[in-house]
């Protein structure tokens, strides 16, 4: 199960479908696709499964739905994983305050 | 002495007769002398002893920092302006800071980001010579609150070849002494015009972010440079983005949203200009 973490937060800007992160906590800025941010969307309200977020993608994009495989969205939830943007829902993240 | 340049208020001491007189030549008509609190206390003093006689010294030292090694006595005017640049970049924190030259035109801001070597200053002070408002060489200083930047006009040092060319460019530009061998090889510095001073007190919104880059063998040409990866130039530019934190990227991102971004390749100075000049016509 994976959850945004301090969704509420991070300050976002958007030029040409790319997405431009701030993140307070780790002081860092990111740069997101659109596939990475409607992923970060749907964990913000509450922890889900790969395949649940596979479900979601799919039928807000019907005709894509056959390229959304859970390898590629779990490649895209590890690399915000590593941005400190997600976390594993039972993850403690004391990890991501030294990073500030 | 205690003035003011820009926003800041400078109390400086010295012991060099030799500098007195190239401040003089670039500061002395448009010099504001200040009351106001003091923000950078600097002194510039020749070094004790022997050395006052055999090969002399000069040290810049500002409260209770010497930010750098001493050096040769006929080097002070140099060491000066390094040394405010030095007092500038770590203390006035109030500012986001790009590394850019910025420039202003009929009330819109031009902001040139560069990397030494790409031709900034020469572009820079040839711009400047053909009737742009200098606000600043080296630090475009932004207020996160206003999303307005601040002039802070200053003489603006050319190194080594840009030296000739701005001389046979602009012949009637006042430049300073050559200083041979500095730590940034050969340096001249070259007097902003007079409304770069007389307009001290006038922000500028920016309305155009270019990225120039001399090629004596390119085509010069503005080409529009995508949003995203203007921002993440211009913030990767930005001496003190990391301290800034979520109000540097509100305020580069803000930068960003209300300027049009180009890049511009350039071989000579006209046809930059040429370029630039066309962008100030362009009604908004």
């Amino acid at each position: 199960m994976w959850q945004a973490l301090n969704f509420e937060q991070i300050s976002c800007r958007s030029w040409n479908d790319e997405f431009f992160i701030y993140n307070p906590v780790t002081g860092n800025t990111h740069v997101l696709n659109e596939l990475s941010w409607l992923i970060l969307q749907h964990l913000k309200s509450e922890p889900k499964t790969v395949p649940n977020i596979q479900t979601l993608l799919a039928a807000e994009f019907p005709d894509s739905a056959e390229e959304l495989s859970a390898d590629m969205l779990l490649q895209h939830i590890q690399q915000m994983h590593i941005m400190g943007l997600v976390k594993q829902a039972s993850e403690n993240t004391d990890w991501l305050q030294a990073t500030q | 002495m205690k003035y003011r340049i820009g926003p800041f208020t400078i109390s400086l001491q010295h012991d060099v007769a030799s500098f007195q007189e190239t401040f003089d030549l670039f500061y002395a008509d448009h010099l504001q002398l200040s009351t106001e609190p003091t923000d950078f206390h600097v002194r510039l003093r020749l070094s004790n002893s022997l050395r006052r006689w055999i090969r002399p010294k000069v040290n810049f030292t500002t409260d209770s920092d010497a930010p750098f090694h001493p050096f040769p006595a006929d080097q002070a005017y140099p060491l000066y302006e390094w040394g405010i640049n030095w007092c500038i970049a770590t203390q006035a924190q109030q500012h986001l800071m790009f590394h850019a030259a910025v420039l202003e035109k009929n009330g819109h801001a031009i902001i040139l980001p560069a990397p030494p070597g790409s031709g900034k200053s020469t572009l820079c002070v040839a711009l400047n010579q053909s009737g742009w408002r200098l606000l600043s060489d080296e630090f475009g200083l932004l207020r996160p609150e206003t999303g307005e930047i601040h002039a802070l006009p200053r003489p603006v040092p050319l190194k080594n070849a840009s030296i000739d060319v701005i001389r046979r460019w602009a012949p009637n530009a006042i430049m300073g002494p050559i200083y041979y061998g500095t730590r940034k090889g050969d340096l001249c510095h070259v007097k902003p015009t007079d409304i770069s001073f007389t307009q001290t007190h006038q922000t500028a919104t920016p309305r155009w972010v270019v990225f120039p880059q001399y090629d004596p063998n390119c085509k010069t040409a503005l080409h529009t440079f995508a949003k995203g990866r203007a921002f993440l130039k211009l913030s990767g530019n930005a001496f003190n983005y990391p301290l800034q934190g979520e109000r540097g990227f509100n305020a580069v991102a803000d930068t960003i949203e209300q300027s049009d971004c180009y890049y511009l390749p350039f071989r000579e100075l006209d046809e930059a200009i040429q370029c630039l000049d066309g962008l100030s016509k362009t009604q908004y």
